[in-house]
């Protein structure tokens, strides 16, 4: 586990994990409890039921920055409406991307998970192909 | 109607990967343009060559080549489980989605770029003829198509092609603005 990461338990009172000075200093910046509250009380709850959740985690990347993971127990068509919910909902208030995973099955056509996936990154200000380097795509493929 | 600017593939492909050396360029030209209220344009022909090039990018052969940011790899491994022909489907969705709602980048496709002309009892497709009618450029043909496209987008008010393609473009660039009154602007990094 990587010493910036904080884990979240959402059926009790949150309980901080691994909570490194490294994470604490990383968090204050953006006003981790103000995060945190907003997350457990305002938008995450009301939008889902407590036993969905399987898992919530407050990480930080290079060229992501700090987000936030949910893990849900949920098929893909339901954790894409919580998804997109949450990036209406939550991202405009913390300006930190929300991220859903979930362990149901696949039930949206490849169409639709393209579509819902460039929407909602794209209301997070977040691409898809972020990559941890640097690239000169247009010298690279024209090599090839 | 507003003035429209076609991108080039390479611009979207830019704008699609934060870390590549046209991204921050590429950014600040479409900000700056969709300011001004120019509106910006690209062809299902550019998305076939962005799509393509992405692949490469995801693909699970070039792992280690490209490394993706956190959380990302587990979305980039979803479609990576996409049988080919849906990954692509589900690239081009993604694609047309985030360049429009991220950069407000219109996709456009009209269908008289594919009316049927005739010459010498041969029937062409007006896009193809077009081709033909501007090979006299000095160009690949894979950017003679965008040229071809673009200026028969000029119905839709296309005065302008970006690129970051510097090789191809800069020889061409003011016969382009002198004989088809398309103005060319090319996207550079420090290192072009």
């Amino acid at each position: 586990m990587s010493s910036n990461r904080i884990e979240i338990s959402i059926r009790s009172l949150p309980i901080v994990k691994d909570c490194s000075q490294i994470a604490l200093s990383l968090f204050t910046k953006f006003n981790f409890t103000q995060l945190l509250t907003t997350l457990m009380q305002q938008v995450i709850l009301r939008l889902i039921h407590p036993q969905k959740i399987q898992g919530i985690t407050i990480s930080s990347s290079p060229n992501i920055g700090p987000y936030i993971l949910i893990e849900l127990d949920l098929n893909a068509s339901e954790a894409f409406k919580i998804w997109e919910n949450l990036a209406d909902t939550l991202y405009p208030q913390t300006r930190v991307p929300v991220f859903v995973v979930w362990k149901g099955e696949m039930d949206l056509s490849p169409s639709d998970l393209g579509k819902r996936l460039g929407e909602i990154l794209a209301k997070m200000n977040t691409s898809l192909f972020t990559l941890t380097h640097p690239v000169d795509l247009t010298k690279e493929f024209s090599e090839e | 109607m507003n003035t429209a600017c076609y991108l080039d593939a390479n611009i979207i492909i830019a704008l699609l990967f934060p870390t590549d050396a046209h991204h921050k360029n590429s950014l600040e030209r479409v900000y700056h343009l969709n300011m001004q209220g120019t509106r910006l344009v690209t062809s299902t022909y550019a998305l076939v060559e962005v799509i393509s090039n992405t692949l490469r990018a995801t693909d699970p052969s070039k792992q280690g080549k490209y490394i993706f940011a956190e959380p990302l790899p587990q979305y980039i491994r979803l479609l990576q489980n996409l049988k080919p022909n849906q990954r692509c489907e589900a690239l081009l969705n993604y694609i047309i989605s985030y360049i429009k709602n991220s950069f407000h980048i219109e996709v456009i496709e009209q269908k008289s770029l594919y009316e049927i002309e005739t010459t010498n009892n041969t029937k062409i497709a007006r896009l193809f003829h077009e081709g033909i009618k501007l090979s006299w450029i000095k160009i690949r043909t894979k950017d003679l198509l965008h040229i071809a496209i673009a200026n028969l987008l000029k119905t839709h008010g296309v005065k302008c092609i970006i690129t970051t393609d510097k090789t191809d473009f800069e020889p061409i660039k003011q016969t382009l603005e002198k004989d088809l009154d398309l103005k060319v602007e090319i996207l550079t990094t420090q290192q072009s």
